[in-house]
C-alpha cells in the first residue's frame, strides 16, 4: 500500500513550482522532478496521475490562495478609491510573499490548462463577480470616468504590477537599483486614482 | 480513493493511448479496476491501478498478455 507524505507532497509542489517558472511549462517533466525532490518516480505517481494532472492541481491551489488572499478585507460595495487600494495591497502583499507562486501561476495561466482551471474554480467565479460589482458601482456612484475594459485594468492595475517586476528583479530602467516601498506604492496609487476619477 | 482499494504504480512500453486501444478496453472492463490512467507523454509510459482486488502480479499479466513490458515501480 502506498501512502501519501505530507512533507514530501510539500516538497514536490515547491520543487514543482521552482521548475515550471526556470524552465517553462514545455521544459518540466515528471521524471525531472522526481530527481530533484530526490524521490522515485513511482512516488511522484502516486500523489498525480500525470503532468498535466499536476499543472492543474497546483494551477488550482495557487488560485485559490491568490483568489482568496486578494478578497481580504474587500467588499464590491467599498468607495472606488478605498476598495482599490485594498486590491493593491492585497496583490502587493501575495506578490512579496510568494513570488515563486506568481511567477509559475502566469506559466500556467499561458498554459493551455488555463481555461480549465478557471472554469473549475468557484473562488475564480466569485473573484470576477466582485470585481466586475466593483466596477460597476463606481460606475454608478460616478467615482470612476467610462472606460473600456482593457484600458480600466492596464490603468488601474498596471502600474502597480510594473512596479513589483521592478521589485523583484531588483533594478528598474536601464538596470537603476529599485526596491519597492510603501512610499512609492502610494504615490503611483494616487496618479492611479487621479487619472481614473472624473 | 476508496479506503479498501490500493495504489499500485508500473513502468510500461504503452506510448499510445485510444479508446480502441487493447490496454484501454482490458482496463476500462476490468471489475477489479476501479481507476486507472497512463502519462504517455513521460519516458516510463506510468501506469497507475487503483485496486481493491488485484495484485501487482496479476496486474503485470494483464498487461504482459496484451503485449507490453510492464514492471512495478518503487
Amino acid at each position: 500500500m502506498r501512502i501519501r507524505d505530507t512533507d514530501k507532497e510539500q516538497l514536490v509542489k515547491f520543487k514543482a513550482i521552482e521548475q515550471i517558472v526556470q524552465d517553462g511549462f514545455q521544459g518540466f517533466s515528471m521524471n525531472k522532478l522526481a530527481k530533484a525532490c530526490n524521490i522515485s518516480v513511482a512516488t511522484l505517481y502516486i500523489y498525480y496521475k500525470d503532468k498535466d494532472d499536476l499543472i492543474k492541481k497546483l494551477g488550482a491551489e495557487i488560485g485559490h490562495n491568490f483568489f482568496t488572499n486578494t478578497m481580504k478585507d474587500f467588499s464590491p460595495e467599498m468607495p472606488f478609491a478605498e476598495g482599490l487600494w485594498i486590491q493593491w495591497k492585497n496583490r502587493s502583499a501575495f506578490a512579496m510573499e510568494f513570488p515563486m507562486e506568481v511567477a509559475c501561476f502566469e506559466v500556467i495561466k499561458h498554459s493551455p490548462h488555463a481555461e480549465s482551471i478557471f472554469a473549475e474554480s468557484t473562488h475564480m467565479q466569485d473573484f470576477k463577480e466582485s470585481m466586475k460589482q466593483f466596477v460597476i458601482n463606481a460606475r454608478n456612484n460616478k467615482e470612476l470616468i467610462p472606460l473600456s475594459l482593457e484600458v480600466f485594468w492596464s490603468v488601474a492595475y498596471g502600474p502597480l504590477y510594473i512596479l513589483l517586476n521592478f521589485h523583484r528583479e531588483g533594478k528598474s530602467m536601464g538596470g537603476i537599483p529599485f526596491k519597492l516601498t510603501n512610499e512609492i506604492v502610494k504615490e503611483a496609487f494616487d496618479a492611479v486614482i487621479k487619472s481614473l476619477t472624473p | 480513493m476508496d479506503t479498501n482499494s490500493q495504489l499500485f504504480i508500473f513502468k510500461t512500453d504503452i506510448a499510445e493511448l485510444c479508446a480502441n486501444c487493447e490496454v484501454y478496453k482490458a482496463l476500462n472492463k476490468h471489475a477489479g479496476v476501479q481507476e486507472w490512467s497512463i502519462d504517455t507523454d513521460d519516458v516510463d509510459r506510468v501506469l497507475r491501478v487503483e485496486s481493491a482486488t488485484l495484485s501487482a502480479l496479476e496486474i503485470i499479466s494483464i498487461i504482459n498478455s496484451l503485449g507490453h513490458d510492464c514492471q512495478e515501480l518503487n
